[in-house]
């Protein structure tokens, strides 16, 4: 697997959260805040997508989750340009871990766990291989679907509502054939090693 | 954790606060991989998905009448192990549903009852790629 983008979340506030980020259409913007990317609106659904490469048909996305509020939020991946189109592997306010398919604005779960215990910072992670697109936590599948709706399109993340924080983004393709993630770099680390 | 297949109505409006879903899942305690095609417009293309649901205990959705449960074995099980009571409740479920069961036999397996529902549903699936805790 090989990183073709990342954003840990680090840096100045902004709302939108702008750089290679564009909103995605038919949501609220995501924003930085408090070197973390959050939603915007507080009754809506929020998501960015990452328009700084062209990201291939088989492709993952991965974030890490803050505490559960009452918010939810996590990685999306083949996010469409011009429609609310998208997976989405969320982490809901009922500690579910839910596979979701947005297909012009109209959403379908297509996987879910039961209640699950989830830690702060737990990286939540949507794949998408071929027709096969599942939901990982820290390196192990949870959640297994199969969908032929969406082909392609972008990585990113979303939240519903303004309280999920979410850091450490990284997505990319399947090039070098490895099934695990290559090691992070703690969020805090990070924010040491940027002088903050 | 228990797991088998099963064939559930969908529910749901398509909002994000109500989403299309597998009734089943809103039965408690149920995690779910379910096959869900849908319309260009996002729609669901059917009234029904096929499901492959987990829960330490089933009996839920054994006793919701609109899902239809396939029977608690390994795929490999072949049709003529099971009664003729059993044989004719999910033939009947698959016949209400238009899934094609030409050349299906005694020698036949549930795998192979899996494969046509998949294939009514969206033969671009693969029901080997479903998955659940």
């Amino acid at each position: 697997m090989t990183i073709l983008a990342s954003d840990s979340g680090a840096g100045s506030d902004a709302n939108p959260i702008g750089g290679n980020w564009a909103t995605i259409a038919g949501l609220s913007a995501m924003r930085r805040a408090s070197n973390s990317i959050r939603g915007s609106n507080a009754s809506n659904d929020n998501g960015a997508r990452w328009t700084g490469v062209t990201f291939p048909d088989d492709q993952w996305s991965a974030v890490a989750v803050g505490a559960l509020g009452t918010g939810t939020g996590g990685p999306s991946a083949r996010i469409a340009s011009g429609a609310t189109t998208l997976y989405m592997c969320d982490r809901a306010a009922t500690n579910q871990l839910i596979l979701y398919r947005a297909l012009n604005g109209v959403w379908t779960q297509l996987a879910s766990t039961t209640s699950d215990t989830y830690t702060e910072g737990d990286v939540h992670e949507c794949r998408c291989v071929g027709t096969t697109i599942s939901a990982w936590r820290s390196g192990v599948q949870r959640l297994s679907a199969t969908d032929a709706n969406i082909a392609s399109g972008s990585a990113g993340l979303g939240a519903y509502l303004e309280s999920t924080v979410l850091t450490n983004w990284q997505a990319g393709d399947f090039a070098s054939g490895a099934t695990s993630l290559p090691p992070r770099i703690h969020p805090i680390t990070r924010l040491i090693m940027a002088g903050h | 954790m228990l797991k088998r297949w099963f064939i559930s109505p969908v529910v749901g409006t398509g909002a994000r606060a109500d989403t299309y879903r597998p009734k089943a899942s809103d039965h408690g305690g149920i995690a779910h991989a379910s096959i869900l095609p849908c319309n260009a417009d996002g729609t669901p293309k059917f009234g029904w998905a096929l499901c492959l649901a987990s829960a330490a205990d089933l009996t839920a959705l054994d006793g919701d009448a609109q899902i239809d449960g396939f029977p608690d074995a390994p795929l490999d099980t072949t049709l003529g192990s099971f009664s003729a009571a059993v044989r004719n409740r999910v033939q009947t479920a698959l016949v209400n549903r238009s899934v094609d069961l030409t050349g299906i036999t005694l020698a036949s397996t549930l795998r192979d009852l899996v494969v046509r529902i998949v294939a009514r549903l969206d033969d671009r699936c693969d029901h080997r790629a479903m998955d659940v805790p």
